[in-house]
């Protein structure tokens, strides 16, 4: 049962920035945000509680990248349970169609990504995010 | 949880499964043949119950896919 | 303390799903298909409930003989008599695990109460329908329950005596009760699919269909038990006769039970509470803005200067809660000067999910109190923020 990474602020110095977003009914979300949106114990990370998903647009995920993001993401409720029904189903087929758009303007299209998690997976969303900011480590700057 | 090298213990039980699934076919006939009807339907449930079962195990063992 | 219980069952109803996600793949997870599993098992009580009806005699020389006749003396007619049986339990399995899923889980609050209510009305109407079957086999039990229910019934005030010549067909069980209990066991039933319109008409794409994978296995399983436990009828009944007790189906049949302890009055009562307090769920323990947090965010709001009529926010609100209408008047922006439709947002249907705002491409659709402009500030933030402080 993995905890969150132990990083310290110090080690983070040339972490790569990653945003991302997290729907309210994904995984359980009290104590895991500081006042600043970024993630307890990964100050690199910055996370965005929105209403569902589905709320968010693909723009955003680009102005991420272009604004010296390394990544972004988008954590949704587990497949087939969105609060909303259909939410992460649409948001998963927009950041597939986003990661289309990326290749072909010759932008990696593994710096966005799509998780799902539900209410008791908090360590696996964690795991999920270090692995992402692993992923995309050295992407940052490219457009 | 993906566990690829138990792709083949499912396919083999898919397999007996599978065998099973022919035998309940004989048991429909048997049951039909001499009046025995319903161990006729019930063969018809457990043929019903391992389809879906082998149908779980084709995807555990990564032989089809989520649409 | 009732929120806390809430929320307790809540986390159990989830962490139930992560158990079964580890064993079958996620999107075989019986529990996200309640609502498809019960209309499986409505599809399955129509198609055995017509084939039986083919051989019913609803009057009271021939009821019972008929049932007995398609039992003995029809090929497979007991396995169909049985499949209609435990169909009918296991549609009402799934139509409870389908309440109390979306009990614990939320998905009623708000602009969703429409969905609950005829929820409601479908169980009741679904309860109500399960009964009647079993008054029209006719014998020793469909007695007793009958007598039972005009004695609950006449104990209602004032028009108690009325609703039990309803129930009878008349003033007591005379030739006109069996084709009466036809009639309220078909009649409910259909009704079922008029209650159903009501369900889904603000729902986009509703599930109504589980995975193949269930499908197979609940038909395997009421023909396995179809045939291993025939369903068969009690004693014929006597005119006069008086029965005292009988097997219990317990999923139907509880409130008769009860009659043990309760003058049937009482137990008839205790139904309706229960059923009027089922009515009023979405509307107790409303949550506060401040308990609602992010999910509170404000109706979404159609900016018409920017708005083309591309309609995909129409397509991808799961609510229907978004109408497109031939537009009064050009927009502003220059993509909306030519356009031909508006979007419109159905305030009472909107549960402020903000899905519209991510799929609209043009800046026309907002959540009041999480702005675009707002996200794009946090995300430069986030973007391009210097080592953290401390470093």
């Amino acid at each position: 049962m993995a905890t969150v990474p132990d990083r310290t602020p110090q080690a983070e110095e040339g972490a790569p920035r990653v945003v991302g977003f997290l729907c309210d009914w994904a995984v359980r979300s009290e104590g895991l945000l500081s006042a600043d949106d970024t993630l307890v114990g990964m100050p690199h990370v910055t996370v965005i509680r929105v209403p569902c998903s589905g709320f968010v647009k693909p723009g955003w995920l680009e102005l991420a990248l272009r604004s010296g993001a390394a990544g972004a993401f988008v954590c949704g409720c587990p497949m087939g349970d969105c609060l909303n029904r259909e939410g992460n189903w649409i948001m998963e087929d927009r950041i597939d169609q986003l990661r289309k758009r990326l290749s072909r303007q010759k932008v990696d299209p593994e710096r966005v990504a799509f998780f799902a998690f539900g209410l008791h997976e908090r360590e696996d969303f964690l795991r999920a995010v270090a692995e992402f900011v692993d992923r995309v480590r050295g992407s940052g700057g490219k457009r | 949880m993906r566990e690829p090298e138990r792709g083949g213990w499912y396919l083999a039980m898919a397999g007996f499964l599978a065998v099973l699934a022919l035998a309940c076919v004989g048991l429909m006939v048997y049951g039909e043949w001499f009046d025995r009807r319903l161990v006729a339907s019930g063969a018809v449930g457990v043929l019903l119950v391992l389809y879906a079962v082998i149908v779980v195990l084709f995807r555990k063992a990564h032989l089809t896919a989520e649409d | 303390m009732y929120r806390r219980l809430l929320l307790s069952l809540q986390s159990a109803t989830l962490r139930l799903d992560t158990w079964i996600n580890r064993v079958l793949p996620q999107d075989f997870n019986p529990l996200y298909y309640t609502g498809g599993l019960s209309n499986l098992f409505l599809t399955i009580l129509v198609v055995s409930g017509i084939l039986i009806f083919l051989y019913y005699e609803p009057s009271l020389e021939g009821a019972y003989a008929s049932v007995e006749f398609l039992t003995r003396d029809v090929p497979y007619g007991v396995v169909f008599r049985g499949i209609h049986r435990y169909a009918a339990d296991a549609y009402l399995v799934a139509i409870l695990l389908h309440l109390f899923r979306n009990w614990f889980t939320d998905r009623y609050r708000e602009a969703r109460d429409s969905q609950w209510l005829s929820g409601m009305f479908l169980l009741v109407v679904s309860g109500f329908a399960g009964f009647t079957g079993y008054l029209l086999v006719w014998d020793e039990r469909s007695q007793l329950l009958t007598s039972l229910t005009v004695q609950a019934l006449r104990s209602v005030p004032l028009v108690g005596d009325w609703l039990a010549r309803v129930f009878l067909g008349g003033p007591g069980v005379s030739d006109t009760t069996l084709p009466r209990f036809l009639f309220l066991h078909v009649g409910p039933a259909m009704t079922l699919y008029v209650l159903l319109w009501w369900h889904y008409v603000r729902l986009r794409h509703p599930k109504i269909w589980p995975p193949s994978v269930w499908v197979l296995f609940s038909l395997g399983l009421l023909f396995i038990l179809a045939s291993a436990l025939p369903a068969t009828s009690g004693r014929p009944a006597q005119p006069g006769a008086s029965p005292e007790g009988f097997a219990v189906d317990w999923f139907f049949l509880w409130p008769y039970v009860l009659a043990r302890w309760l003058a049937p009055g009482w137990a008839l009562a205790l139904v309706v509470a229960l059923v009027a307090y089922g009515m009023v769920v979405p509307y107790t323990l409303r949550e506060t803005p401040e308990q609602r947090g992010v999910r509170a965010l404000g109706q979404a709001v159609v900016v018409e200067e920017n708005c083309t009529g591309c309609e995909l926010c129409y397509y991808d609100c799961p609510y229907n809660a978004i109408y497109m209408v031939p537009s009064p008047y050009p927009g502003k922006s220059r993509a909306a000067a030519n356009r031909k439709l508006l979007a419109v947002v159905v305030d009472s249907r909107c549960v402020e999910c903000g899905i519209c705002i991510g799929a609209c491409p043009f800046e026309a659709l907002e959540l009041p109190r999480m702005l675009d402009k707002d996200v794009q500030q946090r995300i430069q933030r986030g973007a391009r923020a210097a080592a953290p402080v401390g470093s």
